[in-house]
């Protein structure tokens, strides 16, 4: 047992991909919440006397076609990158995480109610319901959030609907039946614990896939409005000055990078991590 | 069917049969497999009664709907007297509180991310037992009632062994007071000096307690410790059921009489009265017809394949469903029919 646990706390204190990406997602969580303070400059102050000036001490990454500090509107960008992802899967988890969770205990009737307009809204391509979504409702922060999330929810629900139903099938679900529990305490005491691991692992990824569904949304003019920075945007704005400034889109671009390596590392450890804590002793 | 029964019978199966479909697919048509064929019980207060049987003889599918787990194809389970089946919803609730279960395996019939304590905890919370206060105090004494202490209300599953977890899953049926206990196997998934243990605790446990004990087994050394009255299943069929101690003294039916026959004796000198049983249990898609259990059988005679017999019994409710023993007890003579003498060599020292 001894021996076990030491090496379970070896396994997590060893840096492991997982650990790293979740250092990548909190240090980038940290330069995003302290944006104001920590940035060498205001986002949205114009310095026509250094348009397109190359990195140097004064500006790590450069500056833009309109004299803007690179590093301070990436900082800012990855604040609105941020959001746009953990909104959008929040969103996602709430709506879908309950979804899954009744189809799979339920089945039957249930599941066919739940599950085939899920379907239906699977088969839509993600970027064309996104941009559909995007152009009938006004561009903002907080709608584009919604649409992401509205995307992805599916893919929650099939996830969760399948551990669900695997472990509905476990003797521990029949044995709380035995006892008298309500459903509604068999699904959110015993199943939903024991399932939630693979929709976490799902979320993380979906992190990073709404991080570049976000820069691709608003890159195409469609996400976030300037001159309100955002990864995608400085993409778009940058690339045509690609050939002169590469510095540009290179700093976003790194962002962008990142934050999507970060997340994708750390949905890919998370069972161990999850696994290792819920069987450490009080 | 009479559903007032004397009032000292607190379970009651009539007609018990569940049927199971199996392998149906596009192209060929399912199977219906009666896992449970029309079995009747009564089952008294305070008694424990075990169900013993090889595997697939449906003692578990009997168990389960004992317990209210699994519904019947038809026939219904009587729990003083009304049937589970039509209860209301405060009769199912109380149902519930009064008939636990133990699992077989200790290892997937407990919750692994829920704590000990929470999962003790848990009928209380369900049935509203108490105030919290006592809810917590309830919970460490079923732990040191189990033999556990206290403190491994913090644990988790996996820091326990296998014979804690049975334990654990004890303490969680005794939670809710119950007077019915269902005990699928409860030892099987254990080591030999751990089942000892918790046998003994489950002993204690219906002593203290006047529990009413449904003991699932295929261990007949277990049973005849243990048990105050045996029905031995075949095939989904009760082919013989009788008190404890007289059945192991004078076993009639052919199946139990083998069935004995394989207990171990630590006597090596005493005679082994039947041969073992033979070969596998007929599959129960394609069941032999008439008796069961006449291919296996060696004192079968021509009728066993013709006619199911009928469980039936005389005195001191000594059931049997054989043709070969008659309705008073007394085998019926060997003479008296024409089996193969093939089969007679092996019986004539086993019918007396």
């Amino acid at each position: 047992m001894s021996m076990a646990a030491s090496s379970r706390l070896r396994a997590l204190s060893k840096p492991t991909p997982a650990a790293i990406g979740a250092a990548i997602v909190l240090l980038l969580a940290a330069l995003a919440v302290l944006a104001p303070y920590i940035s060498p400059y205001d986002s949205e102050s114009m310095d026509f006397n250094a348009v397109l000036s190359p990195p140097s001490l004064a500006h790590l990454f450069g500056t833009d076609n309109f004299g803007r500090d690179v590093l301070t509107r990436a900082l800012f960008g990855l604040r609105v990158s941020l959001i746009a992802a953990i909104g959008s899967v929040a969103a996602a988890m709430v709506v879908g995480v309950p979804l899954g969770l009744l189809a799979g205990y339920r089945r039957g009737f249930v599941d066919a109610v739940i599950m085939r307009p899920v379907d239906v809204i699977m088969a839509f391509p993600a970027i064309v319901l996104v941009v559909a979504l995007a152009g009938v409702f006004r561009q903002s922060l907080g709608l584009m959030t919604l649409a992401i999330g509205f995307v992805y929810f599916p893919i929650i629900v099939r996830v969760m609907r399948g551990a669900a139903i695997e472990v509905s099938d476990a003797l521990f679900v029949e044995g709380a039946r035995a006892r008298g529990a309500s459903r509604v305490r068999i699904m959110a005491r015993h199943v939903l614990p024991n399932a939630i691991t693979p929709v976490l692992v799902q979320a993380s990824a979906l992190m990073g896939v709404a991080i570049l569904m976000e820069a691709a949304i608003s890159f195409i003019g469609l996400g976030v409005q300037p001159p309100t920075p955002s990864l995608g945007l400085m993409l778009s704005d940058g690339r045509s000055y690609m050939g002169d400034a590469p510095w540009l889109v290179i700093c976003p671009g790194l962002g962008i990078l990142v934050a999507v390596l970060g997340f994708n590392l750390m949905g890919d450890g998370l069972p161990r991590l999850l696994d290792a804590a819920n069987r450490r002793r009080k | 069917m009479s559903s007032t029964p004397p009032d000292d019978i607190i379970l009651q199966a009539q007609g018990l049969t569940r049927q199971f479909r199996s392998g149906g697919s596009l192209i060929g048509g399912a199977h219906t497999v009666t896992a449970v064929d029309g079995i009747d019980l009564e089952i008294r207060r305070g008694q424990i009664f075990a169900v013993v049987g090889e595997s697939g003889s449906g003692k578990t599918t009997l168990g389960r709907m004992l317990a209210g787990l699994l519904q019947p194809t038809s026939g219904g389970v009587f729990y003083r007297g009304r049937d589970i089946a039509s209860l209301d919803r405060r009769g199912r609730a109380d149902f519930r509180r009064r008939m636990q279960i133990v699992f077989q395996d200790p290892y997937s019939s407990l919750d692994p991310r829920m704590r000990i304590g929470a999962q003790i905890r848990e009928p209380l919370d369900i049935h509203r037992i108490g105030t919290s206060a006592e809810r917590r105090k309830r919970v460490d004494e079923l732990l040191e009632r189990v033999g556990m202490a206290p403190s491994y209300a913090n644990a988790f599953p996996a820091e326990l062994s296998g014979g804690q977890r049975q334990r654990v899953g004890i303490a969680m049926a005794l939670a809710s007071s119950p007077e019915v206990i269902v005990a699928d196997e409860p030892t099987s998934a254990l080591d030999v000096s751990v089942q000892a243990q918790v046998l003994n605790l489950l002993a204690e446990l219906q002593r203290e307690n006047n529990l009413t004990i449904i003991f699932i087994t295929h261990d007949l050394g277990v049973v005849q410790h243990f048990s105050d009255r045996v029905a031995v299943m075949y095939l989904g069929r009760v082919v013989e059921e009788m008190d404890t101690a007289p059945l192991f003294a004078d076993p009639r039916h052919p199946y139990t009489r083998m069935l004995f026959s394989a207990i171990p004796d630590r006597d090596p000198s005493r005679a082994v009265p039947l041969q073992m049983p033979t070969g596998e249990p007929p599959s129960p898609l394609a069941p032999p017809p008439g008796c069961t259990f006449h291919p296996r059988c060696p004192v079968a005679l021509d009728a066993c394949s013709a006619v199911q017999p009928a469980l039936v019994g005389a005195g001191n409710r000594h059931l049997t469903a054989c043709i070969r023993v008659g309705p008073d007890g007394a085998r019926v003579p060997v003479a008296a029919a024409a089996p193969s003498p093939i089969r007679e060599a092996t019986l004539s020292g086993a019918l007396p």
